[in-house]
């Protein structure tokens, strides 16, 4: 009855070295086909290690297919076991969604588990806990939203749809009458307004993602470039808590530090085993790879020995390091910086720096950022609908277009809590004068 | 108690609802007793000499579909027809037909005296009897009792009606005819909520006093059908309507007045609708519009009155004069009947089943104004339904409950039952979540089979039903026809479209913008034998193939839940784990599917998980 598929991280999100996604309905096996493109079935039961194609990156994962009835919810279950650190899970997530999941909601699994029978009738008053719980906190979440940023942004964006949706309601219902009002013109430039009101909510969606879960620096260099030295250096001057943690085996996370409140997670990458036996390309590759996840890359370059390295496809800062050693002019710009790692000098600027260049959308702790994954769909689906009411408004009829229109208003409504087709009855009356 | 007759079902009130319910009830074999206050009123169009509009044109559509009355019923008293919102789309066209009143009365009022199985009565019912939780018959005041198995209340703006026009006031229901005054009481002694509603209806004025010059005409349209598809002639506009405008001296005169109109006085206590304003009210909330349309509807062939749709009001009599001979072509109008606001008694029909029956009492239906709508089509579209379910319970057959994807009605009836109503309630095209397949050009398809079903389809309607299922489906199996582009490519061009370079199906090409389905009838020389009605049907499924597979597939995705019923004995303040807002809401409305559940205000998604659970739990799920 309930075969619609649903994905969500199993394990707590967070720093860790694995992290579970799992799907559950019926097109779970299919999904798990699609993302490692793997055409055969897969046996219930097993473990397979397997490719995983995601977005950016192809990550290495245990997969384990469990066919209903047999499995936690008693529908076709598939659990990815990918690499740990909210970014790879993420990104499964985001794949499987793509692939025609949706979001699991609070307490969605256990529900599943006991209409299928697979929990006991004793267990049935503690999930209802469970979703009264969940839901409650997300009541709570949802009313401390409604003090912040993304709530008046939906709500005002909602208010204005309700207008626009009114107005052309009004006229539907009311074709009898005179509008004093907008042409299409004007209203399909008021529509464009909106989607650019949703596009910019969701840019802030890639900082509202580094706001959760860090932003990635990625630090490439010559051996003896003194990469060590600037690890150091970020992290020392900073009193946050230097943790070594292996995060993916791509990736080695050396260290972290906060600035303006924001956790940067430091990435060593190429000649970082600089053992003179490992083979010269193995150490580019493996750069090659770290630079694709990160979200900024510090080129770090030796002025008493330059040796310059390409960097493709990233917002990139040069490091000219060891200032201390040389008389040559150090000319800060825009996207260079000379420091000296093992004195300090500039090591403050360079974070502003970093800062600056990975907070494209000018962060502020006063701003909202999507960083929630139903927020996202959510937006991205509203989004969507405004885009196919935009793109036909010209060419097909308005009781279709405004279906579009209003598919926008319901997606935004699944944020605000704001979905009651009265909504717009009401706007209706209140701004035009109808009726015999 | 000494009963004069035994009927299977008594309908009382002859207005909209009451002559579809004894209809239904005499046609699907029960003997019926129809009893009215007044036999003039069988029929009577209180308000505007006018049938549809949007979404009402659909009710009366669907109406037609399902084997009712009042389709037929407009199409023997047509003045002018008309297609609303041609320009605007197939979801939300509707048929707006102009009426001769007197017509339709007389004509409605024939049809229910040739009707086997059902006798007319005039008279006032003073009380329901009910034995045991169950309706056993009526009293009427003159001292009669009537056997019955089943109830119909049909009571319009009657119960307790009363009339305002300014200062004066009068216990009357619409024009002169007799309130109903002792129903309301029984009502409330078997346990209904009441509630009183208010609306209101403009001036009648002599059309020889009008100055025609200063009013724009409003032509009917020429459509190659009636009302009915039962009639398949081709419409005879025999009247025109008028449109014309108040001025700032109309609403100078409005404002100097204000005082003395009751909505402002407080002498009107009941809730009248929003979209059913008084032009009193239109210009004292919208002060910086300068003119507000009217529109001039004749309202008899044999009557020279107007009806001036657009100025309802209920100032004093002295002060409607002032205001209507303000308006420009009105300057020597004389009035006929004046304009008036009407207050009555409705039930809250959250007491209700989606099946129009007392939650409390088996056997009594109610149908119509009395349960807080406001309108002609959606009394009709009651009635019906009330009628059709009295019937079958009689018979003993399951209940009919049309889904908010199959109909207006059902849209209507489901919000009637389960929101909390409290103005008069009419319906909208925006009313309808699913308006993209609940088409005027498809009530049919989706309601004639089902009449038919419950035997209120008759042979000349099937018949044409299923002529046009056969017409459908030849249509169709040519649309996967090719044309190479060497055929096509000239007409693609002359329709400003591009040319194609492996060739296109006829399905293709309906599709593009530029191009119908009658473009391929007259210049491809296709669907020769096919009627317009079916092609216009046809075009619209194909243009929109995409939005209505998508409609389509949010109706199946909300029927997994929405079809699941709940016992009726369920009480919801002894579940454990739902909202305390959403145990009084649900034990007020007691749902009959989850689906009517989720639509309640206030029950959130979290109590419908947990009223699954309970259900998993008791084995019902």
């Amino acid at each position: 009855m309930l075969e619609d598929t649903i994905v969500a991280l199993a394990t707590p999100p967070g720093k860790a070295g694995v992290a579970i996604v799992r799907i559950s309905g019926s097109n779970a096996q299919d999904i798990l086909k699609a993302i490692t493109k793997c055409d055969s079935e897969f046996l219930p039961r097993y473990m397979y290690l397997k490719d995983i194609y995601l977005k950016d990156i192809v990550d290495n994962a245990l997969t384990v297919y469990f066919k209903y009835p047999n499995s936690y919810t008693g529908e076709d279950v598939v659990e990815i076991q990918c690499h740990g650190g909210y970014f790879i899970a993420q990104q499964v997530i985001e794949m499987c969604q793509s692939l025609g999941a949706r979001m699991a909601e609070p307490g969605e699994y256990s529900k599943r588990a006991f209409l299928n029978g697979k929990l006991s009738f004793d267990q049935a008053e503690g999930i209802i806990d469970i979703i009264n719980a969940e839901s409650e906190a997300q009541a709570k979440a949802g009313s401390a939203l409604a003090q912040g940023k993304l709530f008046d942004i939906i709500s005002s964006i909602q208010t204005e749809l309700t207008d626009i949706l009114a107005e052309i309601e009004a006229k539907l219902d009311y074709p009898e009458y005179e509008y004093s009002d907008s042409d299409n013109m004007i209203m399909l430039n008021r529509l464009k307004a909106i989607e650019n009101n949703l596009d910019e909510l969701l840019q802030t969606k890639i900082s509202g993602l580094m706001i959760k879960n860090g932003v990635k620096v990625a630090i490439v260099g010559a051996p003896n470039a003194g990469k060590s030295s600037l690890l150091n250096a970020l992290t020392n001057t900073d009193k946050s808590i230097v943790t070594n943690i292996a995060g993916t085996t791509r990736d080695i996370v050396e260290a972290e530090y906060i600035f303006n409140g924001i956790v940067f997670r430091l990435f060593d990458t190429a000649g970082i085993r600089e053992s003179e036996d490992v083979v010269e390309q193995i150490g580019i590759n493996r750069a090659k790879e770290s630079i694709q996840n990160a979200d900024i890359v510090l080129k770090l370059i030796d002025l008493s020995n330059p040796q310059d390295i390409k960097v493709d496809g990233k917002p990139t800062i040069t490091v000219y390091n060891k200032i201390d050693l040389t008389d040559q002019p150090s000319i800060n710009n825009d996207n260079a910086i000379y420091i000296s790692a093992k004195d300090g000098t500039n090591v403050e600027n360079l974070k502003q720096m970093i800062f600056d260049n990975t907070m494209v959308n000018g962060y502020n702790t006063s701003q909202f950022y999507l960083s929630n994954t139903r927020h996202i769909e959510c937006v991205t689906n509203a989004r969507q609908a405004l885009n196919n009411a935009i793109n036909t408004f010209s060419t097909t009829t308005l009781d279709f277009v405004v279906a579009d229109i209003h598919s926008c208003w319901q997606h935004l409504g699944e944020v605000s809590g704001v979905n009651s087709n009265e909504r717009i009855i009401d706007r209706i009356f209140e701004k035009f004068c109808l009726g015999k | 108690m000494n009963f004069v007759d035994n009927y299977d079902a008594i309908v009382i009130g002859s207005g909209h609802a009451g002559c579809e319910a004894c209809l239904a009830l005499a046609r699907l074999n029960c003997k019926t007793l129809l009893v009215t206050l007044n036999l003039d009123s069988i029929g009577f169009l209180a308000c505007n000499p006018s049938i549809g509009g949007t979404a009402k044109g659909q009710l009366a559509g669907e109406i037609d579909a399902l084997g009712g009355e009042m389709a037929i019923n407009t199409d023997k008293s047509l003045l002018q027809l008309r297609m609303l919102n041609s320009g605007k789309g197939p979801a939300v066209q509707s048929l707006r037909a102009q009426v001769d009143k007197v017509v339709y009365h007389t004509e409605m009022k024939r049809t229910l005296e040739r009707q086997p199985n059902l006798d007319i009565l005039q008279g006032e019912v003073s009380e329901i009897l009910v034995e045991n939780g169950k309706v056993i018959g009526i009293s009427t005041l003159a001292g009669e009792n009537f056997k019955a198995q089943a109830v119909v209340v049909c009571t319009g703006v009657y119960l307790n009606s009363k009339v305002i026009i300014g200062d004066y006031f009068k216990f009357t229901g619409p024009n002169g005819f007799e309130p109903a005054n002792h129903l309301t009481e029984s009502l409330m002694r078997l346990g209904f909520k009441i509630l009183r509603f208010k609306t209101g209806t403009p001036a009648r004025v002599d059309a020889k006093s009008i100055d025609y010059t200063k009013f724009e005409v409003q032509n009917g349209d020429s459509l190659g059908h009636n009302f009915s598809i039962l009639n398949k002639t081709s419409t005879k506009n025999k009247q025109v309507c008028y449109l014309g405008y108040t001025g700032e001296k109309m609403h100078q005169v409005i404002r100097d007045n204000i005082s003395r109109a009751p909505l402002y006085s407080g002498k009107v206590k009941g809730i009248g609708p929003r979209y059913c304003p008084s032009i009193e009210d239109k210009v004292m909330r919208f002060a910086d519009k300068e003119r507000h349309q009217l529109f001039l509807e004749p309202e008899s062939a044999s009557t020279d009155e107007v009806y001036v749709q657009g100025i309802s009001s209920s100032m004093p009599v002295d002060v409607q004069r002032q205001m209507y001979k303000s308006i420009s072509g009105f300057e020597n109008v004389k009035i006929m009947r004046f304009a008036y606001a009407i207050e009555y008694d409705c039930i809250d029909a959250t007491q209700l089943k989606p099946t129009l029956e007392s939650k409390e009492i088996e056997g009594l239906f109610f149908a119509g104004q009395i349960n807080g709508t406001s309108g002609y089509e959606e009394a009709g579209a009651q009635g019906l339904i009330a009628g059709i379910n009295s019937a079958r319970q009689i018979k003993g057959l399951s209940p009919i409950v049309l889904g908010r994807d199959q109909a207006y009605i059902g849209v209507l009836i489901d919000d009637l039952v389960t929101k909390n109503i409290i103005e008069p309630y009419r319906m909208m095209t925006s009313r309808a979540e699913y308006r993209l397949v609940l088409r005027q050009d498809n009530c049919d398809i989706r309601l004639t089979q089902l009449g038919r079903d419950i035997g209120l389809v008759d042979d000349k309607r099937y018949r044409l039903f299923k002529r046009k299922l056969k017409q459908i489906n030849e249509v169709n199996k040519i649309l996967d026809n090719r044309y190479s582009p060497k055929q096509i490519n000239e007409f693609l061009k002359a329709h400003s479209e591009n040319p194609v370079l492996n060739g296109v199906t006829v399905k293709e090409l309906i599709k593009r913008n530029n191009i119908d389905i009658f473009d391929l009838k007259t210049e491809l020389n296709l669907f020769n034998d096919i009627p317009d009605e079916v092609l216009n049907y046809i075009n619209t499924e194909v243009k929109y193939e995409g939005y209505i597979k998508r409609e389509n597939d949010n109706i199946e995705k909300s029927k997994k839940v929405g079809i699941i019923p709940l016992p009726e004995d369920l009480d919801y303040s002894q579940l454990n784990g739902l909202r305390l807002e959403a145990r009084q809401k649900l034990n007020k409305i007691k749902p009959m599917t989850l689906g009517q559940a989720k639509r309640i205000d206030g029950v959130s998604p979290a109590d419908i998980n947990v009223i699954m659970i309970y259900l998993k739990m008791k084995g019902i799920l």
